[in-house]
């Protein structure tokens, strides 16, 4: 049995995200199999086509063994020992408003999932365990053709489309995690952005993990079609409990001729206390497709949180003169352990990638970049640049760098560089003698070093980010 | 292009009875050292094509099953055959199963390595590593060289093996003793200059395996500087690896240059294990038909205020494929660490091919480590001013290459093994347009 852990440390403390909302959940036993998979198909009222796509992948993902050649180091997980499928109950007589709880818990969180005049700037998905709870400023998208809801709604009004894009990015095979998430995944976005539509407001999904023993499979489809543009924000937040939790999600981005997406994430899942205990697992696999011509992907990742993080959003770049872009910020404390980096797959000619990656360590955390860039043989005049930045603060965290570069075609130029370093003594003493106290010089040196990354942040949220690096720091470092 | 299926190595050959048939008739100690490195090599799991580092070189590229084992080295006392004996103090020839030894300076000694190992006490280091446990266990050409202070020697080693299905094991224990400075070169060669482009009937009989363990000790205040130079012949199979270890104030300076060969695998790994110490490793690699070259470079800083810097540059043409992995290490407390890695790599022309895995592994804070990697074609408008300037542009090119290699080629001391140097790189551009 689980229980939340106290709150005396000081970890604890920092993570003000770590209530548990107390609301009656509509939960399924625990464990996996396809009775499972079947029920969970049933209580979204899914077509059967949806059925079997979810049993086919189950069947696969029974195939697969779970991979371990990442940087973590975890207990083995016992797949039959969590929930897939939880959802806050619908309060009688009273269908279709939120509970008062639900919408206290998001007030809490800072997610304005009531429509507001003073945010009108952002629309919002809030998912609440397995299920989407309110997705607001859907009328104002739906006067342009932009359809913004929750998966299981897009699954039921837009069969035609979820069925035509659905897994063409990430396939149910394609990974372990990726094959259990097609299996299970429950709740999450769908966006579509009609040709030529540019997208007013920012859309934005918060991901919430309240119940017990439950993971969290969502599922993100964003397809944007020719000239089309849209920005996306994700965000997570879970309770502090002394049980990990495994969250395994996919999210997919389709960009057709000249689109443009940008997705924007926040992570910041309880990663569990300062001796590494509780904490989520965060086994996502992110991959968008540069499909047409003159399209651009930008993944910005802000990892702040989760005990483990194995994460490659990655960019397939097929169309002529696509851009992928990656620009990452990871900070580990404590006993934290992240994995991530990217992938660039350059297959049509003049493509081009841009990898910023700066990673933080500190505490007992460790830190690796991983990131592959290949470049196949018709990708001719394909151009990628990679950076990657470690600093470490303190003698117990470690940073690996291991980037992976194949060239196959003599007309494309890579470029990569890395470096590992402390944060740097002059800098610090330089501020101390301006009167900074140790930690506010060390909070503005990791917020220079981080720059290039959080610029490229929609401005609310980098406001939020460097907030939230700032706390992260605060009791790190001293 | 290498469409081979990742099958894993044929090693069951390197049994006990084939070690027995190898070792018969050597001393207790040699025995005792060769069944020590033969129990680990048992205990190490075949390399498989799933692991990371064997990910693009598989089992399949290198047959080591379809060669016999060549017999141990006994003399010839043959006169020293190599163009630049007049250059060196000391020169060992090794001829196929023959060896011949010169030694003119009076710090240096040279052994055959069964000799040694009688008499050195201590049993040698243990890699853990397959291909290096193999070298120590069933080596069929081995010497034990020990450079003394005094003033500076230099050591030629001329490796030649001839094709005919035989598989020859070198191995070289190298004791720079505190204070003292070796220069040593390698000249791997095959004894048949074949073609550079490899036929599609390639048999086993007609060609050439090695497999090489080195290990290099540097004292205090030692310096060693070594060139390799792998001029094996189309038909040849190498895999070798090399380790070193350098103590305190010691320096390391390796050049590695490949040129030759069907498929060859090299490891080098340099530990600066102690305070002052220091690495510079060099690398020239030039790939042409379907030549398969991988290399592993490993730095590793087991000690504090050390100081390691690698530059490998390498071109691809045809339809050949390198790769290259670095890693650089920083073990936990190595403190004041400045550790600098770049791996260049020129792709020629359509369906070569050149991978790149340069890795940090970092468990210390106050340091400094960086890696760099850039791969592309040669800049057109460097081409294009050369060809203002009234130059063909084939020449052009030509031109370029030999001014990316220099940078390498500078970094070797001795002024006949740089034109050497030179000389092959021109013939690697010979039918390049």
């Amino acid at each position: 049995m689980a229980h939340e852990l106290p709150g005396g440390n000081k970890l604890l403390q920092d993570y003000k995200f770590g209530f548990v909302t107390d609301i009656a959940a509509d939960a399924i036993p625990l464990g996996l199999n396809e009775d499972i998979v079947r029920l969970i198909s049933a209580k979204k009222g899914e077509p059967g086509w949806m059925t079997d796509w979810r049993l086919a992948a189950y069947r696969h993902w029974l195939t697969l063994r779970e991979p371990h050649w990442a940087r973590a180091d975890y207990p083995p997980i016992d797949y039959q020992a969590s929930r897939y499928y939880s959802a806050p109950r619908q309060r009688a007589g009273k269908p279709g408003e939120m509970d008062p709880e639900l919408a206290k818990t998001f007030e809490r969180l800072g997610v304005p999932v009531h429509e507001r005049g003073a945010l009108a700037g952002v629309a919002v998905d809030a998912v609440f365990d397995s299920v989407s709870v309110a997705t607001t400023q859907r009328e104002r998208l739906k006067q342009q053709g932009i359809i913004f809801c929750s998966m299981s709604e897009a699954i039921r009004e837009h069969g035609d489309l979820v069925r035509q894009y659905l897994g063409s990015v990430v396939p149910p095979t394609d990974n372990f995690f990726a094959a259990l998430n097609s299996a299970v995944f429950t709740d999450g976005s769908f966006c579509f952005i009609p040709r030529g539509v540019r997208c007013p407001i920012e859309l934005s999904t918060y991901f919430r993990i309240n119940a017990i023993s439950t993971g969290q499979f969502e599922r993100t489809l964003i397809v944007a079609e020719p000239e089309s543009f849209v920005s996306y924000i994700e965000g997570c937040t879970a309770p502090a409990r002394d049980e990990n939790q495994l969250h395994a999600a996919i999210v997919e981005l389709v960009a057709l001729e000249g689109a443009q997406i940008k997705y924007a994430t926040v992570q910041n899942w309880f990663a569990g206390d300062a001796g590494g205990k509780g904490g989520i697992y965060n086994f996502v696999t992110k991959r968008g497709h540069c499909r047409g011509a003159r399209s651009r992907i930008s993944w910005t990742q802000v990892e702040v949180g989760a005990a483990i993080t194995w994460k490659y959003p990655s960019v397939i770049l097929e169309g002529a003169d696509s851009v992928g872009e990656f620009y990452s910020v990871a900070f580990t404390h404590d006993r934290m352990q992240a994995d991530t980096g990217t992938k660039m797959i350059h297959i049509g000619p003049r493509t081009r990638s841009t990898i910023v990656s700066k990673g933080i360590s500190t505490g007992h955390s460790a830190n690796t970049y991983r990131g592959m860039v290949k470049i196949l043989p018709k990708a001719a005049h394909a151009r990628n640049h990679t950076q990657c930045d470690s600093m470490l603060i303190g003698s117990q965290c470690s940073a690996n760098t291991f980037p992976l570069i194949e060239a196959r075609n003599a007309t494309a130029i890579t470029e990569h560089e890395a470096t590992t370093s402390r944060i740097s003594e002059e800098q610090l003493f330089y501020l101390r003698s301006r009167g900074l106290d140790e930690e506010a010089a060390t909070a503005l040196i990791v917020h220079g070093f981080c720059k290039e990354v959080l610029k490229e942040l929609p401005m609310e949220f980098a406001v939020e980010a460097v907030k939230l690096l700032e706390l992260k720091l605060e009791h790190s470092v001293g | 292009m290498h469409t081979l299926e990742p099958t894993g190595f044929d090693l069951a050959r390197f049994d006990a009875a084939a070690l027995a048939r190898l070792s018969a008739g050597e001393p207790a100690a040699v025995l005792s050292h060769r069944a020590a490195a033969f129990e680990l090599f048992s205990a190490l799991p075949v390399p498989a094509a799933r692991d990371e580092e064997w990910r693009h070189s598989p089992g399949k590229l290198f047959p080591c099953a379809a060669f016999a084992l060549a017999a141990p080295l006994r003399a010839s006392g043959a006169p020293p055959t190599a163009d630049w004996h007049e250059d060196f103090d000391a020169v060992i020839d090794v001829t196929d199963e023959t060896f011949s030894l010169h030694n003119r300076a009076g710090s240096l000694d040279i052994l055959p390595l069964a000799e040694a190992l009688a008499a050195l006490p201590a049993g040698v280091p243990q890699h853990r590593r397959k291909f290096a446990a193999l070298g120590q266990a069933f080596w069929t050409a081995g010497f034990f060289i020990r450079a003394r202070a005094g003033a500076p020697v230099r050591l030629l080693v001329n490796w030649r093996f001839a094709a005919g299905g035989k598989l020859h094991m070198p191995r070289l224990v190298v004791a720079v003793e505190p204070d003292a400075h070796l220069t040593l070169v390698e000249r791997f060669q095959g004894l048949e200059r074949g073609t550079t482009s490899i036929s599609k009937d390639w048999k086993a009989d007609a060609a050439l395996a090695v497999i090489g363990a080195h290990e290099f000790h540097v004292g205090a205040g030692a310096t060693l500087e070594r060139v390799a130079l792998h001029e094996w012949h189309a038909a040849t199979i190498c895999i070798a690896e090399d380790a070193a270890v350098v103590a305190e104030r010691g320096r390391a300076d390796w050049v590695t240059a490949v040129f030759g060969g069907r498929a060859v695998k090299l490891t080098a790994g340099c530990d600066v294990a102690g305070a002052g110490a220091a690495a510079h490793l060099s690398g020239l690699y030039f790939a042409d038909g379907t030549q398969h070259v991988d290399q592993r470079t490993l730095q590793r800083h087991s000690s504090p205020d050390t100081t390691s810097h690698l530059l490998y540059k390498g071109a691809v043409r045809d339809q050949s494929h390198s790769i290259y992995q670095g890693l650089i290490q920083a073990a936990r407390g190595a403190v004041r660490v400045d550790a600098y890695q770049m791996n260049r790599n020129l792709v020629l022309n359509e369906g070569a091919r050149a991978d790149s895995l340069p890795a940090l592994e970092i468990d210390a804070d106050d340091l400094k480590c960086s890696h760099g990697s850039a791969t592309g074609n040669l800049d057109p408008e460097q081409i294009f001013y050369l060809r203002a300037r009234g130059i063909p542009e084939a020449a052009a090119r030509h031109l370029l290459i030999a001014a990316y290699f220099e940078e390498v080629i500078g970094k070797v001391s001795h002024a006949g093994v740089q034109e050497r140097l030179r000389a092959a790189v021109a013939q690697k551009m010979e039918t390049l347009s």
